[in-house]
This record gives structure tokens, C-alpha cells and sequence, in this order.
């Protein structure tokens, strides 16, 4: 047995078994990847190993003795700890701060020949600690700058030093690339083989292949709330493979691009240095222009956080613009509602599905309508035909392989893959003239992806004009013709697809790069 | 829209403890005054639905709870949280009084234009005073639970300052004079409560229901309701609907004042509303039926009868009406709790029931 492992671990939630009888063995000083898409029980197998949730039947075992942990701190105490995907660290405080909160260094005083503490932080002891701990590890960080001038992947290290102060033997590392630039993952790689070295045993959860590939020892795969099977990371584990144990059927990984051209002459939608503050007054969308063509999907990539809702929400009708621009067709529809902009011809994915996209309480039936129950067909002199709506559903369903439980359940009922195809069945099916799309694919399963892909480029090909942000450069880089790059609420970068390497796109992401770009003056122009 | 039969359980379970708990609150209190609470009970539940006469009376106590439930449970299911109903009602049924006691040459328009004419503006006068709050709301944004309530108090007394100053109703009461024969609404049968007034609440029940599940407005109020930042999202235009739905809610509210006025008291006076209030009966009928409007109108036809029930036992046994109210608070106290919940109930055959699994976690 290894440093850790389960025996028949189950949780079930009511009726729902979220683990069923997993057995996880993992050695001292291994690092393994435990993958599965969204909703296979990977969160509930690891908060059951950190105590935040207590199985409903089975044994931990650490370090061969069985163990039960209440709460997180039994886990640390265990030498076990966690790095979450959402950090809780004190943006006003310094790093060596963060990391030492709780577990301050007092000032001592002698008097006689007895040591007390006294009520004072000792910070140059403290600084020193952290700096010494830094050294070792060999991470690139500064001990003494403020959580709120770090760039996220040093956000990153300092809640995995957070755990290394604390001395932990195994590091559980959830979804810890999502938030990251390209350059910021090969760090963090760099990182955890350094850990590794130090002989430390680090457990991955993710979804992403690729950096799975490039780190791990065993690759364990988790579908449905069951452990399908560990594989050893060599040459046989290809990202085909894993994704086939993830899904249970064979997947396309990377959509296949129709050879149809760009449309270069015709200028479907076009935005005008368009800008806008928030409630504080802070510019956070500054002169934003860019064209869409007929056969285009314009990718924006960048990393969350840098304007990329706020203009969403400025073509969407949901904020209001401080100058600018947006045609369509030549016609002006700023600052238009999103019910004229779904009449004048736009589908919109927003952000948030469950906030924006869909009324969780409200069944899918109605939920497929709304945004266009203006239409005749489902509404006259104000009154709702509910049997046209049902019959909306039934064929959406059919044509967009819409899995229900039951003839109408509601929405909240819906996986987010279920869910997000509902948005999408809405949308695609009012044949709109352009499609803005945010994140039409987070958090939702591989083969739902495949098929939301597979929708948003044949609407390219049919001629309409799309507009793709996304925080998955993979998704940017495998849909879009034309790639622009946010940062910082300014657009500081134009590539056509072809022409741009994911490295290369990492720099004009974190701001190191920018190109002087002249609204006239746009690629398809050279 | 679809339940489970473990929904529909946990729903009926968790409407029907809060009776019980509330009785037997009542029973205490019941004891501790020296009653038998099975024979007040049986006192009450007989007077109120025993025989023709106190349905009659029944019905007629109601008949205003019908209207207040259902313009709060309008706006509750918006989402809007109009608590100004009691104040909205006040207003009504002043102007009413107004209309209706022949002011503005009132009497000079024929008779059988006065009653249509006196609902109308009791109905304006609630739909105005609501779009008050509504107003400050959507352009400034101030919480609409704060302002309806403080204009409650507001109509409260603004209609107790004009009696005073401005009206002599009568010697021994402040009350506003008493209103034209002609703008009446006559009793269906002159010795019980109930007048026609009836009818307009059955009407307003019927239109409401219509409203909220089969036209455009009560599927967007729907989503409005249910998540505001979706309908906004998809281009519902929420603040606007939210004015129409307190202006329909007054209206609502305005017409149950008006029907009182011109129906059961003939005159306005300041306290015809009595305690705890027709707009607050109103709250609690739409809190206890979920704002379903077929619901709204059992309960408030259950507490109009609680209310003749206990009159008559008042008058039988000299039971005090205050254990009505208590009765009435405790019930909806109890009802906040939720007592279970759908995921809870577990089926024989399936294993453990659900009682075992509370012990156990």
C-alpha cells in the first residue's frame, strides 16, 4: 500500500452516488493525475480525502493506518493539504504574510532565563522563513510583495507554499492550470517536478490533457462517479485514449475546419472604438474596434478578468457604453436590448448560463423560447401558445440531442452540458445573422463540447459571422479564423489563426507584448 | 410544470404541520383561559362553514381577503415585494368614499353609472399610490420593501387627518359621510354579510389566474420572479414590467377598499380595516398558498371563515377574538420552517426511510 489510498470509498448525496466504491492507491513520491470530465466525482473523491466531506462508506488509509478526517485541518495536521482552483489569499497582505497567517512568528522577549511571547509579529523572522522556504523549493517569488501585485500564477505559488510551510508529504492540486497563461504552466510543471524531486507526493485533478501528459507518473481516469482505471503515462496513454476512458466513446479532440475561406468583402458586424466604466468610474473596455466577416468566427483570447465580460455585456445591451460603435450590416445597434438584438438578427451565449442563459426554476420548454417568445408563433395578442412551445421543445430536443429526464423537466434538473446545449438549441435555431458567444463551453463534458463546436463552425460555413471569448486557448485556437487579444480592457493584439503559436499568444495575454494596432489598419487589410 | 410524488409529499407534509403546531398553540392559550380548545375549535369550524347562514357570513368576510391575497401574491410571484397592500386599500377605499359619497358632482351622473364609476376610482386611486414606491424604485432604486411598508402608515393616517379635519360622518366616530343610496352594492341576501362584491373577487381570481399562466406578461413576471438577472438578460425589460405589476396589484388592492366602502360599511372610517389589517390577511393568505392564485382563494375563504367562526363562538361562549390572531401568527411563524424537504423522503424499497437517516446523521 501506498502513501494513500482508498478501500470501496462511497459518497452518495440522497439518491445520487457521486463516488461508487473507488479504490486509489498512490505510492510516495509519485505524481498522479486523476482526470474525468465535469461531473465524474473527481471535487467529491478529493473533498472526501481533505475532510471537507465525510464518505458514506469505506476507508481512507495514509501512510497504510486508517484515518478519518472531520475537517481540512485534520488533513493538514496529517500532512495532507489542498490547493484549491478559486484562492483564498488577503490581496492587501504580503506573501510571506499569506502563507504565515494563523501560524504567526512572535517577537520573543528574555527575561531571567525564561523566553515570552509577546503580542508582536516578528516580521523579519517571518520574511526569512518564507525566503528560506522559497530557496528550497526554487520558486521564483518574492517574499515580500503584496498578493495584489502577483501575477495569478504566483497567486499560485504562494497557496502552494501556503501547504509546503505546513509540511505536507502529499499536495493536492485541484484544476490547477485553469487559470493560467501557457508560459504560467510550464512553471507550474517546472514546480511540481521540483516537488517531486523534494519527494513529495502531488495528486493533479484536471481535465486538460495535455499537461496531464507532460507531468504525471499514472493517469487515473474517473467517469460517472467510478474509477474506469489507472494508466501508467507512456507512449500507449495518448490524449485519445484518455479522452475515449473519459467519455466512454471514441472523441474528436480537435474539431475538423471546413477549407471554406473568409468572405474577406463582406463586413458582417463591426465595432468602433467602443469603450465603458464600471459602477467605479474605471475604464474597463478602452476603444475596443474590431470587424467580423460573413465565414469568420473572430476568437478573443486572454486571460479572465481583463474586460472580457464587460464587452460582452456592452454588445449584448447590458451595459451601458461610454462611446463607440457597433454595426450590423452597416446598421448602428449600440446600446440596442437584447430582445431588439435578437430580433435584428444576433444569438447570444452568455457568460453565465445559469445566471444569464437559463431560468433554472422554469422548464426547458419555456426556457428554449425565451429571448424570442415575442414571436408569433409563440405568442399572440399576448397570449402564450404553450402547445407550439411544447412542440418547439420536442423537435429542439430531437435536433440538438437535448437529454431529459422526463417529457419537461426543469432546467435546474439538466447537467451543464444538457444545460448549455438548451442555450445553444435556442439560439442556433432562430438562424441568427451573427452569434456572440462567451465561454459556450465551460465546465461542460468533452463530448458536449464536441457537439457545440461542431454547431458554432457550421454556422461559420453558413455564412454568418461569429464572435468566440473564451478563457480555453485550445477552443480559440481550434475554432477561430482571426484571433484577437484583450488585455487590460484593450485589444493588444491581431493574428490570423495560422500565423500565431500558443507562446506567442501568452505574451500579448500577460501584457508583455503589444502590438500598435490601427483601427484601419487590421490584418485581412495587409 | 412537473412534481414528483416525493415533491408533492414534502409539499402537502409541509403545509399541514404548521396547522397542527398552530393549533396546538391556540390549545395552550385555549387551556390557559379556562376554555376546552376541542370546543372552541368545533365552535369555530362550525360557526364558519356549518350551515348556509355562516357561509353566507363567511364568504362576505372574505371576500376583501380575496383581493388583498391576490394583489400580494401578484407581485410576489414578480418577485416584487409589494407589502404596501393595507396602505393601497386605505387609499381605495377613501376615494371611494370620496366618489361615491357624492363629491365632484358625483351625484349628478345617472345611478346606474355610479357604482362602475365609484370601483373605477377607488381602483385608480390604489393603482396611483402604488406606482408611488414602484417609481422610486426603478429611478432611484430604493428597496421597495421599505417604502411600501412606510406607506402603509402614510395612507394610514394621511385618511385619518382628512376625517378629522375634513368630514363629519358622525357624532361619535370619525368616519367620512355616509355614501349615496344609488352607489350601494347590494347584499345578496340582506341579512347576511356577503354582497355582489363577491363576484368581483371570483372575477379578479379568474383574470389573475389567466394572467399569470396564459398570457406574455405572466410568463415574463414569471421569469422575473423566478431570476431577475435572466430576464433581464434576455431582454424581458424587468424594471419596466415592474411597474405594470404594482399598478395592476394596486388596482387590485384599491378595488378590495372600494368594495368594503361602498359593499359592508357605507362610509369611510379610519379603522374599518380593522386589526390586523385586510391588506395583511391579504399577506399571510398569499404567503401560506405559495401566490398560486387558486390557492390564495381556499385560504382566504378558510380565514374568512376563522373569522365568522370565531365571532360566533365570541358571542356563544365569550371566547376572545384575540385567539383568532393568535392563532393566525402562529401559523405562519410555524410555516417559515420547511419541515422537510423532497430529498429527505426516501421509499420503503428503496432502503432506509428518511427519518432513520436524520437519527443517523
Amino acid at each position: 500500500m501506498g502513501i494513500i489510498s482508498t478501500k470501496n470509498l462511497t459518497k452518495k448525496f440522497g439518491d445520487f452516488t457521486a463516488n461508487k466504491e473507488i479504490n486509489l492507491d498512490i505510492e510516495a513520491g509519485e505524481i498522479r493525475a486523476i482526470i474525468g470530465e465535469n461531473g465524474a466525482g473527481k471535487t467529491t473523491l478529493m473533498n472526501m480525502l481533505y475532510g471537507v466531506l465525510q464518505p458514506t462508506e469505506g476507508q481512507i488509509y495514509f501512510e497504510e493506518k486508517p484515518v478519518t478526517f472531520h475537517t481540512p485541518k485534520d488533513a493538514i495536521a496529517c500532512g495532507l493539504g489542498m490547493v484549491h482552483q478559486h484562492f483564498r489569499l488577503s490581496p492587501s497582505l504580503t506573501v510571506y504574510e499569506n502563507i504565515l497567517l494563523g501560524v504567526e512568528e512572535m517577537k520573543t522577549a528574555k527575561v531571567g532565563n525564561k523566553k515570552i511571547r509577546l503580542p508582536l509579529i516578528d516580521n523579519k523572522a517571518e520574511y526569512r522563513i518564507i525566503d528560506d522556504l522559497v530557496r528550497k523549493y526554487n520558486f521564483n517569488l518574492d517574499p515580500g510583495s503584496k498578493i495584489k501585485d502577483l501575477s495569478v500564477g504566483a497567486r499560485q505559488r504562494v497557496e502552494i507554499l501556503k501547504m509546503l510551510y505546513r509540511d505536507v508529504k502529499v499536495l493536492v492540486l485541484d484544476e490547477p492550470t485553469a487559470v493560467l497563461i501557457p508560459q504560467e504552466i510550464e512553471e507550474l510543471i517546472k514546480e511540481i517536478l521540483e516537488l517531486k524531486k523534494a519527494g513529495k507526493t502531488i495528486i493533479i485533478i484536471t481535465h486538460k490533457l495535455n499537461e496531464v501528459k507532460m507531468c504525471a507518473d499514472y493517469i487515473s481516469v474517473m467517469r460517472r462517479g467510478e474509477l474506469v482505471g489507472t494508466v501508467p503515462n507512456d507512449e500507449n496513454a495518448t490524449r485519445e485514449s484518455l479522452a475515449e476512458m473519459m467519455v466512454g466513446r471514441p472523441v474528436l479532440l480537435r474539431v475538423q475546419k471546413s477549407e471554406k475561406p473568409v468572405d474577406r468583402d463582406k463586413v458582417v458586424y463591426e465595432v468602433n472604438n467602443l469603450s465603458a466604466r464600471d459602477g467605479a468610474g474605471r475604464e474597463v473596455v478602452k476603444n475596443v474596434s474590431f470587424k467580423i466577416h460573413a465565414n469568420e468566427v473572430l476568437g478573443v483570447a486572454g486571460i479572465e478578468g481583463n474586460g472580457q465580460s464587460e464587452l460582452m455585456y456592452l454588445l449584448t445591451g447590458l451595459m451601458k457604453s461610454t462611446g463607440g460603435s457597433v454595426k450590423l450590416n452597416g446598421e448602428e445597434i449600440l446600446q440596442l436590448h437584447p430582445d431588439e438584438l435578437r430580433e435584428k438578427g444576433i444569438g447570444i451565449i452568455p457568460e453565465d448560463r445559469y445566471k444569464q442563459g437559463l431560468c433554472l426554476s422554469l422548464p426547458v420548454s419555456t426556457n428554449l423560447i425565451t429571448g424570442y417568445h415575442k414571436q408569433k408563433r409563440f405568442c399572440k395578442a399576448g397570449m402564450m401558445n404553450f402547445r407550439e412551445i411544447r412542440k418547439n421543445k420536442e423537435e429542439l430536443v430531437k435536433k440538438y440531442d437535448i437529454r431529459l429526464s422526463g417529457t419537461d423537466p426543469v432546467v435546474s434538473a439538466l447537467s451543464g452540458g444538457n444545460g448549455q446545449k438548451v442555450i445553444v438549441a435556442r439560439e442556433f435555431s432562430n438562424d441568427p445573422e451573427v452569434l456572440l458567444a462567451s465561454q459556450p463551453t465551460r465546465g461542460i463534458d468533452v463530448g458536449a463540447t464536441e457537439f457545440i463546436h461542431q454547431n458554432i463552425l457550421k454556422m461559420r460555413d453558413e455564412g454568418k459571422a461569429v464572435f468566440l471569448i473564451s478563457s480555453e486557448l485550445t477552443e480559440i485556437k481550434s475554432l477561430a479564423d482571426r484571433i484577437i487579444v484583450i488585455y487590460d480592457g484593450e485589444i493588444v493584439g491581431e493574428f490570423l489563426e495560422e500565423e500565431v503559436s500558443f507562446h506567442e499568444l501568452g505574451l500579448y495575454m500577460s501584457g508583455a507584448k503589444r502590438m500598435e494596432r490601427d483601427s484601419e489598419e487590421t490584418v485581412d487589410s495587409k | 410544470m412537473q412534481y414528483s410524488t416525493r415533491e408533492k409529499i414534502a409539499n402537502i407534509t409541509n403545509k399541514i404541520i404548521p396547522l397542527l403546531c398552530a393549533f396546538a398553540v391556540g390549545a395552550v392559550f385555549c387551556l390557559i383561559i379556562g376554555y376546552n380548545p376541542f370546543e372552541i375549535y368545533g365552535l369555530i369550524i362550525k360557526g364558519g362553514f356549518g350551515s348556509f347562514g355562516g357561509w353566507m357570513y363567511t364568504l362576505g368576510f372574505a371576500c376583501p381577503i380575496i383581493m388583498t391575497g391576490m394583489a400580494t401574491a401578484f407581485s410576489f410571484k414578480a418577485g416584487v415585494w409589494n407589502i404596501g397592500v393595507e396602505g393601497q386599500l386605505y387609499i381605495g377605499a377613501y376615494a371611494t368614499a370620496l366618489i361615491a359619497g357624492g363629491y365632484y358632482g358625483m351625484d349628478k351622473i345617472p345611478p346606474a353609472l355610479q357604482i362602475p364609476v365609484a370601483l373605477l376610482g377607488g381602483a385608480l386611486a390604489g393603482m396611483l399610490y402604488a406606482l408611488i414606491p414602484a417609481i422610486l424604485k426603478a429611478y432611484i432604486n430604493i428597496d421597495v420593501v421599505v417604502t411600501t411598508i412606510m406607506f402603509n402608515y402614510i395612507a394610514i393616517a394621511l385618511t385619518r387627518f382628512m376625517c378629522k379635519a375634513f368630514h363629519q360622518g358622525s357624532e361619535t366616530y370619525d368616519s367620512t359621510e355616509a355614501i349615496m343610496e344609488t352607489a350601494v352594492i347590494p347584499k345578496i341576501m340582506t341579512r347576511y354579510r356577503c354582497t355582489y362584491a363577491i363576484f368581483i373577487a371570483l372575477a379578479i381570481v379568474v383574470i389573475v389566474t389567466f394572467i399569470i399562466y396564459k398570457t406574455r406578461l405572466g410568463y415574463e413576471i414569471s421569469a422575473i420572479g423566478r431570476q431577475f438577472e435572466f430576464s433581464e438578460a434576455v431582454g424581458m425589460r424587468a424594471k419596466k414590467k415592474i411597474m405594470i405589476v404594482f399598478a395592476i396589484s394596486g388596482i387590485i388592492a384599491g378595488l378590495a377598499g372600494a368594495t368594503e366602502v361602498m359593499g359592508v360599511n357605507k362610509n369611510f372610517m379610519p379603522n374599518f380595516s380593522q386589526n390586523p389589517g385586510l391588506g395583511w390577511e391579504g399577506y399571510f393568505v398569499a404567503v401560506l398558498s405559495d401566490n398560486n392564485p387558486i390557492a390564495v382563494l381556499i385560504v382566504a375563504i378558510i380565514f374568512g371563515g376563522f373569522r365568522y367562526g370565531s365571532i360566533s363562538a365570541q358571542s356563544k361562549v365569550g371566547m376572545p377574538l384575540d385567539l383568532l390572531n393568535i392563532l393566525k401568527s402562529t401559523l405562519i411563524l410555524f410555516y417559515a420552517i420547511r419541515y422537510i424537504s423532497a430529498n429527505n423522503i426516501k421509499f420503503k424499497k428503496k432502503g432506509t426511510n428518511w427519518m432513520k437517516e436524520k437519527s443517523n446523521a
